[in-house]
Formats: structure tokens, sequence, C-alpha cells
């Protein structure tokens, strides 16, 4: 059997290195990354006119320019209304009874097409009416009174109108699920008028009316809110209807009824899911669908081919929101600000936005993201690893040794990692408690690790929001009073000059404590095809990653 | 007949013991059921209230042969993370086809790959042809499904752009669309089966070739092909299908992996759905349902089997 | 027959090959080269892996982030990782991990199969039939999908994960071991020594084992070679070895997500898990055809 086998072998070895030979020719054999281009323009420039909510607007189109949704309309840069719009995006749908969203966040993507909400949150971050026309507090700030279309419609023939309104604020704060929170100051909803809704608050907030844009101001049909069915079978007024939905697949179906009428949709709309970015890309590349969402700064330079000749266009929202490294600070030694603060000298931020994301983020050193509201300018922590270890020393703290939470997913992955190996060069070991996406958070507030790498959520664009995740769940033991106070005081203002001022003094606080240790902002990727319009209109996309929205204008061009 | 009976009835003692088993998985989970069903902010009669209405207060007895109950009518559960409010059975029925038609186009693949070139290496045993197709087959079987898959995306879907890379169209919306997007799955997940089929083929065939009744078919002057075709697989398709029938268990695992890369909402998805979200109910009912797919498989395969050489009742 | 019986129809090696002096299968297996060079490389591959600690090897969680996804190089004769990490250091070091899960799960399979095939074997028929169907039971549940379900219900980690594998594994070796015990116990010299009072314990040692221990070893070498893989699917799903540790299954994960940047990471741990399955399937086959060729001229089996 000599012969025979010795020839079995050299084929063998020739089939394995032409393996190894085909793979090696394949992509990139250097390594030297450059910067996406179309990527580096803009961080949203501070607006003091409009105060909050500058966080959507750093589009880059393929035109520079920034339009919003009616203008797109006028301009007659509209869609085809026999097209279908093909996109893959990262989360699933999940439940679609809205005031049962788990993530509200993420499910507005999905809810969004077929449910309105009371108010419109626009792409640079204003409000606009949507089943609200109008809207006005009292002068204490307790009450506000709205008014509400009267020409609208559900998908089932029933009509809308103020107790419907009321109906559903009630319900999504009575079901006390993850929407209800940020109904928490409405004490009650009555409908003074057909068309007059009535709210009675219990304190003053004007960001409270973001909220109302959110998925809290979901507007469900009368039947809908009392059928045990609507989880799978959802009943509202929106564009779209829902044709069908599993897990990698939901296709709406326009609305012919819908009330705007000065929208021009899509016929239909397909929403692919895969959570991995691969899969993503590939759908994209191999024409499965003509938008993709959830693109990674570090898979560009293999696409700048096709974004540079026009094939792709390239959509980037510089995120509001960023990824976090919390502490638990009623754990020693994270109970001690010299510690915490020495933590966030030893990272390395410029090194994780570069080997995390390819440089395509920014830094982040407090609480609100650098060009939007809140932010204080100048506010930074240098990266100095012998001022950390020195600090550590003066504390009597060195060879510690302490638990993070980690999300197996990207970047987070890599950054936790890159931040074990930094720690490690301070005298902090760390060991990482590996978590899926979805499990990290809850294990994170049972309260017993030190640090958790985790992003920070924004229920609105409004900088207490930023804020009030240092005051819930997400910060596990009591909760900091002059905080509290401080953004209590600061939340009361009108949007504005003040306001914004009130919590840049909060910004100051959180990191003069150090009680938690940002590292990085999320660029928010999308590529799509030139014919895909209003990719650079979608309102949640600035308020961090996996919280893409589809806004109502998203169309095929002619 | 009655080698039916016998077969269903020991088929039946092999689906009580998995659906022991199923319901048993979920129970040895850490952390209170009730809780993770009503959520991180529910409040504690939230929870008792959760409890409460999917019976998990009652005995351990009580709860498995209401389980059994359910399952008799076709009930398999209400999914509570995965895709809550929806039935675990109609979930699964939306996912099987896709699955299905992998399985049915992979096996299709392997036997096409199979017959062949067993036929060609068992016809000259030693000679370079069998030696190639040795190798291929040990190749076929030592890079695993996933990695295949990755090889294929590279090579056939973005480099040629024969095939799409991802998603799948049902057959009953568009049989050529179907076809491209099931042909890249079916492959990278067969290619290790039909790599077990071509040495069990060729082994088989080896054996068959060497009996004397073959012999003296071909020194009569029955033609080659007439006598492969007819008495040779029919002597060697009782080894042969028997593995088909042991495939089936192993291709199903293998769709998890493959069926995510490909971004396929099949049954593999949806179990791994459920494994990430921790959704119990989920879990126990694709595992009940693969199982149940399993039997019935081998049920046939005993039948057919059967049927093609019949054995003496010993 | 059920699935379970259906294995035995297709068993790694024919049971009337199996009572043959142990020297001579020795001899014949070393004789096939081809088998024992895939032996070697089984051999030295865990070893190169276990004394990685010893040879001149980089640390293998040193992130160097200048040399990030690295083609081979003088330094990195692998290249380097997406975060400048050494992937031969991660190849030995992960190695360490994949082959040592892959062993824990055979040793779970047989730990609890064989004892079961033998009791299978030498007991009564009702016994018999009642192991029967539960090895059917286990069968009929997809293996990758049983381990997917006791890691969610178990939680993430490579151990309760390789617990799982090798529960899913443990029909394989019931059967062999029933295989072996039957047959021994059919012959007459047992009963003979059974009547003259010696213990079972003796005759598992003297006999079954002795007996069963060539498909044994076939069937162990199959089986860690689906351990692997195993082990390569549940990481490369995040269910299986958790970061920063590494294990050839999560670096072939690592290297997917990076795939469209550089193809070349692929490369590494693909090659080694697919070197590992060749060489066990190798070995697997040299031994069997070991114990065929002093017997008789079959030679299918199943692999499984």
């Amino acid at each position: 059997m000599s012969r025979p086998t010795r020839s079995r072998v050299m084929l063998a070895l020739v089939a394995v290195s032409a393996v190894v030979a085909s793979a090696c020719g394949g992509e990139s054999g250097s390594s030297d990354q450059t910067e996406p281009t179309a990527q580096d323009a803009e961080t949203g420039a501070v607006s003091s006119t409009t105060g909050v909510g500058r966080g959507g607007a750093t589009p880059s189109t393929a035109s520079g320019v920034n339009v919003s949704a009616s203008t797109l309309v006028e301009q007659g840069t509209v869609g085809d209304p026999d097209s279908t719009v093909r996109i893959i995006l990262t989360l699933p749908p999940q439940s679609w009874d809205p005031h049962k969203s788990t993530t509200p966040n993420a499910a507005i993507t999905f809810t969004s097409q077929i449910y309105d909400r009371l108010l419109y949150l626009e792409a640079d971050g204003t409000l606009s009416p949507m089943l609200a026309t109008s809207w006005r507090f009292s002068e204490d700030g307790l009450g506000l009174d709205l008014e509400l279309r009267d020409d609208v419609t559900f998908h089932n023939g029933e009509v809308f109108d103020a107790e419907v309104a009321a109906s559903n604020l009630i319900r999504a704060k009575d079901l006390g699920l993850a929407v209800a929170p940020q109904l928490a100051n409405v004490v009650s909803a009555e409908a003074t008028a057909p068309h007059i809704l009535h709210l009675t608050l219990d304190h003053s907030d004007p960001a409270f009316l973001f909220n109302l844009a959110t998925v809290a101001g979901s507007i469900i049909s009368p039947s809908g809110m009392n059928d045990p069915g609507l989880e799978q079978a959802p009943s509202g007024s929106g564009p779209f209807t829902l044709v069908s939905s599993d897990s990698t697949r939901v296709v709406f179906q326009r609305n012919d009824d819908y009330w705007n009428k000065d929208l021009v949709l899509p016929a239909s709309k397909e929403l692919l899911i895969a959570e991995d970015e691969v899969a993503r890309i590939n759908a994209l590349e191999a024409g499965d669908v003509d938008a993709a969402g959830g693109i990674s700064a570090a898979s560009l330079p293999s696409l700048q081919r096709k974004i540079d000749d026009g094939t792709y266009n390239l959509y980037s929202y510089n995120s509001y929101v960023g990824i976090v490294l919390k502490f638990n600070t009623t754990l020693a030694p994270l109970d001690q600000s010299e510690v915490r603060t020495a933590i966030n000298l030893a990272i390395d931020r410029d090194l994780l936005n570069d080997v995390a994301q390819e440089g395509a983020g920014d830094p982040k050193h407090q609480i609100v993201a650098s060009g939007f509201p809140g932010n204080v300018d100048g506010l930074r922590y240098d990266y100095d690893p012998d001022e950390a270890r020195t600090l550590l020393d003066r504390a009597g703290v060195s060879d510690v040794t302490m638990e993070l939470v980690m999300p197996t997913v990207e970047p987070y992955a890599t950054i936790a990692q890159l931040i074990q190996q930094q720690f490690a060069a301070v005298g902090i070991t760390v060991n990482l408690q590996s978590f899926a996406a979805t499990e990290a958070r809850p294990a994170w507030r049972e309260g017993a690790f030190h640090m958790a790498l985790l992003g920070d959520g924004l229920t609105n664009p409004d900088p207490s929001s930023a804020a009030n995740n240092f005051l819930g769940p997400d910060q596990p033991g009591p909760i900091d009073e002059t905080l509290q106070q401080l953004v209590n005081e600061a939340s009361a203002f009108e949007i504005g000059e003040a306001r914004t001022k009130a919590f840049e003094a909060v910004s100051r606080y959180i990191f003069e404590e150090a009680l938690g240790a940002p590292t990085v902002t999320v660029a928010n990727i999308y590529l799509a095809r030139p014919s895909v319009l209003g990719m650079d209109q979608m309102p949640f996309a600035s308020q961090g990653r996996n919280q893409d929205t589809l806004p109502l204008i998203l169309a095929m061009g002619r | 007949m009655r080698f039916i009976v016998q077969r269903l009835f020991s088929a039946c003692g092999t689906l009580f013991l998995v659906s022991i088993a199923a319901f048993t998985l979920p129970e040895l989970a850490r952390g209170d059921a009730a809780a993770i069903i009503a959520g991180d902010d529910a409040t504690p009669d939230v929870v008792e209230r959760v409890r409460h209405n999917l019976g998990l207060d009652r005995p351990l007895f009580s709860r498995f042969f209401g389980f059994i109950a359910d399952v008799g009518r076709g009930d398999l559960g209400v999914s509570i993370r995965v895709k809550p409010g929806a039935t675990v059975t109609s979930m699964i029925a939306d996912a099987l086809p896709a699955t299905a038609s992998m399985l049915v186009v992979g096996l299709l693949f392997a036997c096409l790959m199979a017959l062949p070139l067993g036929v060609a290496a068992a016809l000259r045993p030693g000679s370079v042809i069998d030696r190639m197709v040795s190798v291929f087959a040990a190749l076929s079987q030592a890079v695993p499904p996933f990695v295949l898959a990755l090889v294929l995306i590279l090579w056939l879907s973005l480099g040629r752009g024969w095939f799409p890379a991802v998603g799948y169209v049902p057959l009953t919306d568009d049989v050529t669309q179907w076809a491209s997007h099931i042909v890249l799955p079916a492959l990278a997940l067969a290619a290790a089966a039909g790599a077990e089929l071509t040495r069990q083929t060729r082994g088989a065939l080896v054996d068959v070739f060497e009996q004397d009744y073959i012999r003296t078919a071909i020194a009569k002057g029955l033609s080659k092909p007439v006598v492969i075709g007819r008495h040779a697989l029919k002597g060697a398709s009782s080894p042969i299908i028997t593995v088909l029938g042991l495939q089936v268990a192993r291709l199903i695992g293998g769709s998890i992996v493959v069926e995510r890369i490909f971004g396929i909402a099949g049954l593999g998805s949806l179990a791994f759905d459920a494994v990430l979200k921790r959704d119990f109910v989920l879990i126990r009912g694709v595992v009940l349902v693969t199982a149940v797919l399993v039997i019935v498989v081998n049920l046939i395969v005993d039948v057919v089997d059967d049927r093609l050489n019949p054995k003496a009742r010993a | 027959m059920s699935i379970a019986e259906r294995v035995d129809q297709t068993p790694t090696v024919p049971p009337d090959e199996m009572a043959v002096p142990r020297t001579s299968r020795v001899r014949l297996f070393v004789e096939q080269r081809v088998a024992f060079a895939a032996l070697v490389v089984l051999v030295a591959l865990p070893l190169a892996c276990v004394l990685a600690g010893v040879l001149p090897v980089q640390d293998p969680n040193l992130q160097v982030p200048t040399v990030r996804l690295g083609h081979p190089t003088t330094d990195n004769w692998l290249g380097a990782d997406n975060l400048g990490r050494d992937n031969l250091a991660r190849l030995l070091y992960g190695g360490r991990v994949t082959l040592l899960a892959a062993v824990q799960a055979v040793g779970v399979a047989v730990i609890l199969g064989v004892p079961l095939g033998v009791l299978a074997g030498l007991a009564g028929r009702w016994v018999d039939a009642v192991l029967r169907t539960c090895m059917d039971a286990l069968m009929s549940i997809p293996p990758l999908l049983l381990a997917f379900a006791i890691v969610g219900v178990l939680g993430p980690g490579l151990t309760n994960a390789m617990l799982a594998v090798g529960i899913v594994m443990t029909p394989r070796f019931q059967r062999v071991a029933r295989s072996g015990a039957r047959q021994v116990a059919r012959e007459t010299y047992i009963e003979a020594s059974r009547a003259a009072g010696c213990s079972p314990w003796r005759l598992l040692w003297r006999h079954v084992l002795p007996n069963a221990s060539g498909p044994l070893l076939v069937q162990i070498s199959f089986s860690i070679g689906f351990a692997v893989t195993a082990e390569a699917s549940l990481s490369f799903l995040g269910l299986g070895v958790q970061a920063p540790q590494a294990s050839w299954g999560s670096m072939v994960r690592e290297s997917f997500n990076v795939i469209r940047r550089d193809s070349w990471q692929i490369v590494p741990p693909s090659v080694a898990i697919a070197a590992t399955l060749l060489a066990t399937s190798l070995v697997g086959d040299g031994i069997r055809d070991a114990i065929n060729r002093s017997g008789g001229g079959r030679s299918a089996g199943a692999r499984l």
C-alpha cells in the first residue's frame, strides 16, 4: 500500500496548499488603514438657537446637503410609488405592541411604520407635528394641551380622537414595561374636546415632548389596545401595514388611506435582518438589498472603491451616545473618586477609537459627546498611565482585580480586551465576564460586578436623557443626591441657552466625580445605493448604535 | 405490516423519552423563569401574575402531564422572548420550509456526489480514481460546514456572482429564486454528508462486486451498467439508506450555523435565537419537533429498506 | 429497526472481526504509513500546544496595535489578528483549549457510554431494550441542537458546552461497547469462567475491554473529530469559549468578523481544524483497516 498512499498524501497536500494560496491572494495585503474619506467631515456644530437636539445633524450625503422630509417632497426628488425599498438591519422586531417593547429605541424602526406617534422627531432633533398639530404647556408647566388631527383613521377603520389618544398614553404607562418610565410624570390624560388632549403632569419637564415622539407616544387603535393578539397583528394608523414578519424578514405594504397626503410612499418595504455585519454587507453586495445599516467603520476600506465611484452612498451619523464603562460605586475600590478618575486616565481612547472603529467615532470624555449641548469645551481625560498609577497608589490601591461585564458583540468585545491590557499596565487585573448582547445589561443591573461596558441609551435627544443614565437602574446602589438635584434644576429650564448651561454643570459634576468612564462615540453607518432616498433623514439614527429608524419617506428614486 | 406496527410502537417509546428530556431541559435553568419572562422592569406582583398564568406554580408531575396533553393537541406553548405572544407551533411551521428545503436539496446533492464517485471508486479499487475519491471525501469531511459556507460565499457569490449570499425565497413564491438561494447553503451543509455517503457507497459496492452472483452476471455477458444498476445498487442499498437516515440528524444540527451565515430563517436560526434569548418554551418546542422529524425519517427509511431488502426475521 | 440498531448495522468494525489478538493489529496499523503519519500529526499537534509555554512562542494575549491584521512575517509566523496578537501563539494556546475540550467531551461520552454499553451487552433483554430506547431518544435529537439546548439552559461557557457535546456522543460509545460485550458474552469460555466463579470485573477487564478496544479506539478517533467541530461551531456562535480566551472556533469567529478586510485570518484556524479532523479520520480508518485486514476484507464502516 506504499505507492498509492504516498500519492494520496501528495494529492492532499496539493489540495491544501491550493486552498491556502487562494485565501491568501484575497483581500488587502497591506494593513495600512486609510481613513474613509466621506466620513471625516462633520461633527455637528453646536447651534445655540435650537438648543437641544442638533444631535442628528451630521449625515453625509452624496450632495452634501442636509434636507428635510418636506423639502424632498417639494424638490420633486420623491420616490417611485411603485417601488419596493429593501434594507437590511441588525435587530429584529420585538413585539408589535409598541407599549410592550423591551428596547424601545430599537423597536421604533418597525413600529414607526405601522403606528403614528403624537409628535414627530426630525433628523435635526427638532419636533414636528404628527397626530398632534400643536401643543402648549400651561404656565406652571404642569399641564400640556395638544390639539389633534381630525382626519385620521386606523387601518381597521376606527377613528382617531382625543379619547383614543388618552387611553393610549394611560395604557402605555400602566403596562409598567420599558416605555412606561417615559410617561412617569403623567398624572392623568383626558379629552377636553373631541380633538384636544389635556395631560396633567406631576412636574415640569420641557423635554417631555420628546417622549411623545418616541415609542411611548405610539397610538394603537381602540380595538387593538384590547386585542390579546396585538403582538402578532399590529393595528395602527401609520403609513404602512404589516404583510409578514419573521426573524429575518419583515414586509410592509403601503396604507393608501394614510392621512398625510404630502408624502409619496413606496408600495412596499422589506426589512431584512442579519445579526452578522458580514451577512449584511454580503446582502448589499449581492444585490439582495439596496441599503444596509450597522456597518462598522472597519469594513469601509474594503468597500472604498464602490463608495468612491458612487456605487454606494455613505451615511454616517456621529452618535450622540457612546460606549461607556460603567462603575459600580458600591464596590471597593470604585467607591473612591480618585480611583475612578485614575481609571479614566488609564484609558487610551484614541487607540480604542482606532482599533475598534478605524477612527470613525470620537473619543468621549463626558456624558454628552463633543459638539452636542451639555458638553463642556475642553473637559477631557488625558491618557496618562503614570498619573493613573500615582493616583491609585495614593488611594492605597494597587494590584487589584475587578470584574467587567462584556457583551460579546463588536465593538464591545474588542474595546473590552483593549481596556483589559491598558488596565494591566497600571496594576488593575480585569476579569472579563461575557454575556450575550441582550443579557449584558440585566446582568449588570443585578449589581454583582465592578464594571460594565455598555452603550448609553437615550430616550430622547435632550441632555437630561444622558444624565438620567446615571440616576437609573444602570447605576447600582443608592442614587447620587447631588446629581439628582442638579439634574432636576436643569430640567426645569425651557429648552434653550439656560438649559444648556445648566446641563453643562451636570456634565462637569459627573466628570469630576468620574461616575463613569466614557470611551468612544459610535458612528452609526449606513451604505445605500443612490436610488434610495431619505437615508440622510433618519431621526433616531444619531441616538446610538442599534437605534435605526427609517423615516416615512424612505423610498426608491425613479 | 406487523413490522411497521412494531416500529411505530418503538418510535413512540423513543418519542416519550424525548419529550421527558425536552420538558426537563428548561427546568435545569438557573434563575426564576417567571422573573425572566416578566422582564427586568416588572414589579413582584407582575412576576407572580406571570408565574400563575404560565402555570409555573403547579407541581412538577402535573406540569409534565399537562405538557404531554398540550403536545398531543398540537399546542407547543407560546414564545416568551423571541416573539412574545406567538405560538411555538406557528413559529416552527413558518421556519420549517426553509430548513426542509435545505435538507432535501442537500441530501440530493449528497447522493449526486456519492453515487457516481462511489461507483467509480468501487469499480476499480486501489486505482488512481479510487484514491482521488478517497482524498476528496476525506477533505470534504475535514472542513467544518461553516468554513465551507464562508468559502462558498467568497468564491461563488461575492466572487462570481452566481448565487445570492443571503436569504431564502419560498418555493411557492418563485421557483428559480428559491433554487438560486438554496444552492449554496445546501452545498455547505451537505458536503460532509456526501463524503460519508461516498465512502459508504464505495465500501458497500466493493463488497457486492466481490459477490459471486455479480461475477456470474458479468461472465454471462450482462452489460456492466445493467449489472450495477439493477443488482449491485440494490445489494448496496441497505447501508446507503442507513447512513442517509443517520445523517439527517447531523444535518439539522449543522443547519444552525449555516442558517446564521446565510441569514436564513429556518429551524436552525429559530433554535439559535431561542438559546440566545433563553426562550425555554421555544427551545423545548424546537427540540421536540426536530426529534419527531428525525424519528419519522428513520421510520420511513426503515420501511423503504424493508421493501428493498426484506430480511429474515431472526 | 430503531436508530440504535441501525448504528449497529453499520459498525465501525464488523463484529466477527473483533476477536483477534491485539499485537498483530498494532503491527498492521503501523504498517499503514499514511495512518501512522496521521497519528504522528495527531500527537505532535497537541504536544506543540501543550509545550507552548516552553517553546519560543509569544504571549497570545499581548496586543500590539502596530501589527494589526498582519500577514506572516519573521516576527509573526502566521501573521497577527485584529488586535495585533500573534496568530501562531493564539493557535497553539487556543489549540490547548480546543483539544482539551474535545478530550473532555469524548471523555464524558466514554465514561457514560461504555459502562452503559457493557451493561446492555451483558445484562438481560429488558435492560438492553430500555437502554436502546434511551439511546434512540438521544440520537433522535440533532447533536448540535441538543448541545445548544443544554448550553442554553446551563449558560454559555466551554465546560457546559463540552458536557453537552459529550452527552450527545454517548450513544455511539454505548453501541460499540454493547457490541463488544455481547460478542464476548456469547463465547462459551465465558460461561465456563462464570461458572467457575470468575467475577464480572475480571471478565470486563480481561475479556470485554480488550475485545472492544479496537472499535472503541476507532470510535474515539472519529469522535474527537466531531467534538472539535462541535467546539468550533459553538465558539463560532459565541456559546463556547469566552473572550479573551482563544480557541480555534473563536479564532474562526474573529476571522469571520474581518473577512472582508483580510481573508488570510481565516486560514490558520481553519487549516488547524481541518488538519485535526483529517488526522483523526485517517487514524480511525487506519485502526479499522488494521483490524479488518487481520480478519477479512471489508472496508465499510460508519464514522459518525
